[in-house]
């Protein structure tokens, strides 16, 4: 078990019910072999404020103009309440996976939400993070969403 | 290997897109033939690579300044010719290669040691012998092919500046080698004699999420 992984499984015990999302999400789709940033990406369908953050360990504070949120082992953390790359919260709630790490499970943006945030994003790091995505389950995923428009 | 100016600036001028086709470049080259020896221009020094039914994509390397690609090329070539291997296909085989072979590590493993930026995923590694570290690799249970963690690379190019050398092999590699340039861009200026151009977007994440220990590190020195 790798550091990232360990921090997924604490941050799902401190904060409950939540999805990752961004580099880990697809960390998780790559079997932990693959490329990421320390940073976390996580999706909720409720709003943590500043105090409930920090009721659990959480330490948020400005940085250049920005709220920083870093978990109690110094991970930086982005939470999302709304959408994840436009797609609604909601959705990626109902179409997220459970993925088992050792004897914990985490839960995670489904394949084809990566897809389309990543194709949304299409930063240096989003098109190999794209690629890799497409090169390991190229023919098994489910385009009807990416097509039909729904997310 | 010679390069192609006209190439790059037609490729630099398609839309950012996952995948591309030879009818997107005939748009800018002006004819599909035109557009077919184009392309194999940009193969042939490792910018753009094949994938399936007709459709390619481009390195991000492809959007710097001409200057800088022409540096480029020794890596562009060296990772257009690595050989990949694997055992155990997990972190272990980084583990044994590392025992295994002599030479000059790049990308993620040396990013990661200049930067702790990204977590390193693959060994890419410049031995000192190709065949010698080929030959070491097979008898010790290797095999080559195209999933393992043990990528060799062949020696091109000057290695006397060896943060350099690590920061355009990054740039070359494009994708998240990118954020690693970036980072060592960051972390050492005065180490770079050649400095390429990256998103404002792209420093900003880069300066966000690089670990604080790293930054303060680098203030103080």
């Amino acid at each position: 078990m790798n550091q990232l992984q360990r921090e997924a499984i604490e941050i799902t015990k401190e904060l409950g019910d939540v999805v990752f999302v961004g580099a880990l999400a697809v960390h998780a789709h790559l079997r932990w072999r693959h490329r990421s940033t320390s940073d976390v990406d996580i999706a909720m369908t409720v709003q943590l404020t500043r105090d409930e953050l920090e009721k659990r360990g959480y330490r948020t504070y400005n940085e250049g103009g920005k709220e920083v949120i870093r978990t109690p082992r110094g991970y930086k953390i982005d939470i999302y309440t709304n959408d994840v790359s436009g797609i609604p919260v909601d959705t990626v709630y109902d179409t997220a996976i459970e993925v088992s790490i050792g004897k914990s499970k985490i839960k995670v943006a489904c394949k084809e939400v990566m897809l389309i945030a990543k194709l949304r994003a299409m930063r240096p790091q989003d098109r190999e993070d794209f690629t890799a995505l497409c090169t390991t389950y190229g023919e098994s995923l489910d385009l009807y969403p990416i097509r039909a428009g729904p997310l | 290997m010679t390069m192609d100016i006209h190439a790059l600036m037609i490729a630099q001028e398609l839309p950012p897109k996952p995948v591309y086709t030879a009818k997107d470049i005939a748009a800018t080259a002006g004819s599909l033939p035109t557009a077919y020896r184009k392309l194999a221009d940009l193969i042939e020094i490792g910018i753009a690579e094949r994938r399936k039914r007709g459709y390619f994509t481009l390195k991000e390397c492809i959007m710097q300044p001409v200057y800088l690609v022409k540096h480029l090329i020794p890596s562009l070539r060296a990772l257009k010719e690595a050989r990949t291997f694997g055992k155990y296909y997990n972190e272990t085989d980084v583990r044994i290669a590392r025992e295994l072979i002599d030479g000059f590590v790049t990308l993620d493993y040396k990013a990661y040691e200049l930067t702790k930026f990204q977590i390193p995923a693959k060994l890419h590694q410049y031995p000192d012998s190709m065949d010698n570290a080929i030959r070491i690799l097979k008898q010790n249970g290797f095999s080559e092919g195209t999933k393992g963690q043990v990528v060799l690379l062949p020696t091109y190019g000057d290695f006397a500046n060896d943060i350099q050398r690590v920061y355009l092999d990054s740039i070359a590699n494009s994708g998240r080698s990118i954020l690693d340039a970036i980072a060592i861009e960051i972390l050492y200026p005065d180490k770079l004699s050649i400095k390429a151009r990256f998103s404002v977007e792209d420093i900003e994440k880069v300066r966000e999420e690089m670990p604080s220990s790293v930054m303060n590190e680098s203030i103080a020195t």
